[in-house]
């Protein structure tokens, strides 16, 4: 016969005060118990520890439910446990990177007993090269990428040989090293956990000595693999993966894909624990007068070397002679962005094939730096480009991409992974600006607000506007929904028109005749009654391109209504040349057959602005076209109504 | 059977088995009760799980300065605690008798059980234990 006359209900809830009242209901059905819904009563003590033994039971099974798999997992250790069987290895911090000149001269001989004669022109350091940089109030150390040759340049003003070397790339991070000796005795069960969090797993070496008493093999360095293809019994590999507590395990081969390690091998892992972002944009104030970066022989890391020992360390420069300061330092792959990406690495199988593909990609191996990112077809672009694939980044820092970071995605992200007939190229991002400019009826009578408040509300709330709904790829801007929202702002805003011009910014090579395509990518209106579009003012030569024994004069070019482009004297209107340039307004394709921009320090900027009207209120973006509000140039006029008009 | 004829009925948790049928005894109506009494004055803050509320305080306010306003306090907190988990009793009343030089407090709570007449009384003698 059953205890109780009542059945314990179906499972339906894990919360101690449910499973208790189950209980006590079940209870209810009998007589022998009389007292277990009193609260102090012995059987309400026991019903207690029960229900929540039975709620701990439930909550710990739910909790290995959920860590068991991607989408539901909340530990870390779990999502990376579980994103490692889809093959995928979320990435570890990553070191900014640097590229700079650097040129030494050793007159009281501090470093001579490093430098290595490689040939009868090429000197090498040996050891790690060091460089520091203090930006920001700390200290930040970047380490030579490659081993660095330099060359015999010549001598100092003080007769002592300068040594020099172009281009060496550095990487943030402090370089460690952590030593393990291998033990099986006890069974093939020995970890080899690096203990260091902010480890760049591109840093990674490893060195294995036979023994402790003997030295072989302590210069080989063994290669990091990521798949089992190629690897051989004998191959000297080492595998990298994240662990728990986000630590990272070096683990080798087994005998039959890459070679084992034998008992008292000493395994030596050297590896730089950087700083992630935080080291990003150091030297952007780097100057022959100021450098920002010093070098410290590996002889003395901990301490500072005299500086006679340096000549100089420059960064290199941009096209328009600034400084490329350090960029691509990221912090360490986000859970979220893992769930994301380890089913989506999966689906390409770290093959970049489809459009998709290269986006998926490139955002988790560069997302710490990309705002937004796009890619198209050659097939689609204007003209037509066939076998290459364009993407455009738009970067979280800056407008555009450096030629490093361009190199870095084309060459050392995509090269290896896409389809051998097919060019990856990265372009920039190209900005289309657009300036609104609403006409407001406001109805005075029953509105509360002053017309100065209500222009201030509005243009903030265009602003907002423009940040949430543009400023990425495939963002298009639609005047009808902005104007649907500032209606709602407040009902007594009776009627809202807008007014809309765009611009584009022309960044010229100076001091050279050149050919620019502007594409607004829209059909175009006129400005005013004739033209279509003008330039901002710039400098250029007077009569005609090329003619360097003109004078320089300011100038700017319009349209005729007809689709010729003219340059003008801005001091006197005159014409200058009749056919500079020429413009479809249906394409929005703006051409100027040979423009000379000159450099000039009258003008406070670096840039020409080209000004137009879309034929339509909306305005669409294509491609690499990003459509960003004009924050600057947001204008609304209010006008009062006060009295109804029949 | 037999205890269709008590109306409380409970476990008793020293679990000391009957020496002769081995079984663990129950306790029935008063002493039911006064069990459950001797449960709830010794319960402190959060020793029952998600109802940090049942606390008679005692364990705490023993470590207090022992004076006229603690012996109060500590009969209001029983009397207390009493009234609102124990719906069995009622006319509640707490008289606490200190023996200083024994180290010992001895707490009577007289109570009386709803549909019996008679007043009943159950005595706690709190002793130093070193």
């Amino acid at each position: 016969m059953a205890l109780s006359e009542k059945q314990l209900q179906a499972v339906n809830s894990l919360d101690f005060k449910t499973i208790k009242e189950d209980l006590v209901n079940y209870l209810s059905g009998q007589e022998k118990f009389q007292d277990y819904d009193f609260e102090g009563s012995g059987m309400s003590i026991l019903l207690d520890i029960l229900a929540y033994n039975t709620h701990h039971m439930g909550f710990y099974a739910n909790m290995l439910a959920n860590e068991s798999f991607l989408d539901s997992s909340l530990l870390r250790g779990s999502s990376v446990s579980i994103a490692k069987s889809l093959g995928y290895n979320p990435r570890s911090r990553r070191g900014a990177e640097i590229i700079v000149d650097v040129r030494l001269s050793d007159p009281n001989n501090e470093i001579s007993d490093l430098i290595t004669r490689v040939n009868s022109k090429q000197f090498r350091i040996v050891g790690n090269e060091v460089f520091r940089s203090s930006f920001g109030g700390e200290n930040y150390f970047f380490y030579a990428v490659e081993t660095v040759y330099f060359e015999y340049e010549g001598q100092d003003g003080n007769g002592n040989p300068l040594i020099y070397a172009r281009n060496v790339k550095l990487r943030e991070g402090r370089l460690k090293t952590k030593t393990f000796i291998v033990n099986n005795q006890f069974g093939n069960d020995q970890r080899f956990i690096i203990p260091d969090e902010n480890l760049d797993d591109r840093s990674v070496r490893v060195f294995v000595r036979k023994s402790q008493t003997e030295s072989e093999g302590s210069t080989d360095i063994w290669t990091r693999s990521t798949n089992i293809i190629d690897n051989t019994s004998t191959s000297k590999v080492f595998f990298l993966q994240e662990v728990y507590d986000g630590k990272f395990e070096v683990y080798f081969g087994d005998g039959v894909v890459g070679q084992p390690l034998q008992q008292g091998n000493v395994v030596l892992v050297s590896y730089a624990s950087c700083s992630g972002p935080e080291a990003n944009n150091i030297g952007r104030s780097d100057s022959a007068t100021n450098e920002v970066f010093s070098y410290i022989p590996s002889s003395a890391q901990n301490s500072d070397v005299s500086s006679a020992v340096l000549y100089s360390t420059r960064i290199l420069q941009d096209d328009r002679g600034n400084p490329i300061a350090s960029y691509g330092g990221q912090e360490k792959e986000t859970q979220v962005s893992m769930k994301f990406y380890a089913p989506r690495s999966y689906e390409t199988q770290d093959r970049a094939v489809t459009l998709n593909d290269y986006i998926t990609l490139l955002q988790k191996n560069y997302s710490g730096s990309i705002k937004s990112i796009h890619a198209w077809g050659g097939e689609d672009s204007v003209p037509p480009e066939y076998g290459k694939v364009f993407i455009s980044v738009r970067p979280r820092v800056g407008l555009f991409l450096n030629t490093q970071e361009k190199v870095l995605i084309e060459k050392s992200i995509l090269d290896e992974k896409n389809v051998v007939s097919i060019t990856p190229t990265v372009v920039d991002a190209d900005y289309l600006y657009i300036s609104p400019s609403f006409t407001l009826k406001y109805d005075v009578r029953t509105g509360q607000r002053t017309i100065q408040s209500l222009e201030n509300l509005v243009i903030t709330y265009v602003k907002n506007f423009g940040l949430r709904n543009l400023a990425a790829f495939e963002k298009n801007f639609y005047s009808g929904s902005l104007i649907r929202n500032i209606l709602e702002i407040d009902n007594n805003i009776k009627s809202c028109t807008v007014d809309i011009e765009m611009n584009k910014i022309l960044y010229p090579i100076f001091n050279r005749s050149y050919s620019y395509r502007i594409n607004f990518q829209n059909a175009l209106s006129p400005l005013s009654r004739t033209e279509y579009i003008q330039s901002s003012i710039f400098r250029t030569y007077g009569n005609s391109p090329n003619a360097s024994n003109l004078p320089a004069i300011n100038a700017y070019f319009k349209d005729n209504g007809s689709g010729k482009i003219s340059l003008y004297n801005n001091d006197n209107q005159s014409l200058i040349v009749d056919n500079y340039g020429s413009v479809d307004y249906t394409t929005g394709l703006v051409t100027l057959y040979s423009a000379e921009f000159l450099l000039n320090s009258d003008l406070s900027t670096y840039e020409v602005k080209i000004f137009t009207k879309p034929r339509n209120e909306d305005v669409l973006s294509a491609r690499e076209t990003i459509l960003e509000m004009n924050q600057e140039n947001i204008q609304v006029l209010v006008e009062t109504v006060s009295t109804v008009r029949m | 059977m037999a205890e269709d004829t008590y109306r409380y009925s409970d476990l008793d948790l020293d679990f000391l088995p009957n020496p002769i049928t081995r079984d663990v005894p129950l306790k029935y109506d008063v002493e039911a009760v006064k069990r459950s009494i001797k449960n709830l004055v010794f319960t402190n803050k959060y020793e029952r799980p998600f109802k940090p509320e049942i606390d008679s305080g005692i364990n705490r306010l023993l470590f207090e300065n022992f004076n006229t306003i603690r012996v109060v306090t500590i009969q209001s907190r029983i009397e207390d605690v009493i009234r609102n988990y124990e719906p069995r009793v009622t006319e509640v009343s707490v008289k606490m008798t200190d023996s200083v030089d024994r180290h010992t407090i001895i707490i009577d709570i007289i109570f009386r059980v709803r549909n019996i007449p008679q007043l009943e009384s159950l005595r706690i003698e709190l002793q130093r234990v070193r």
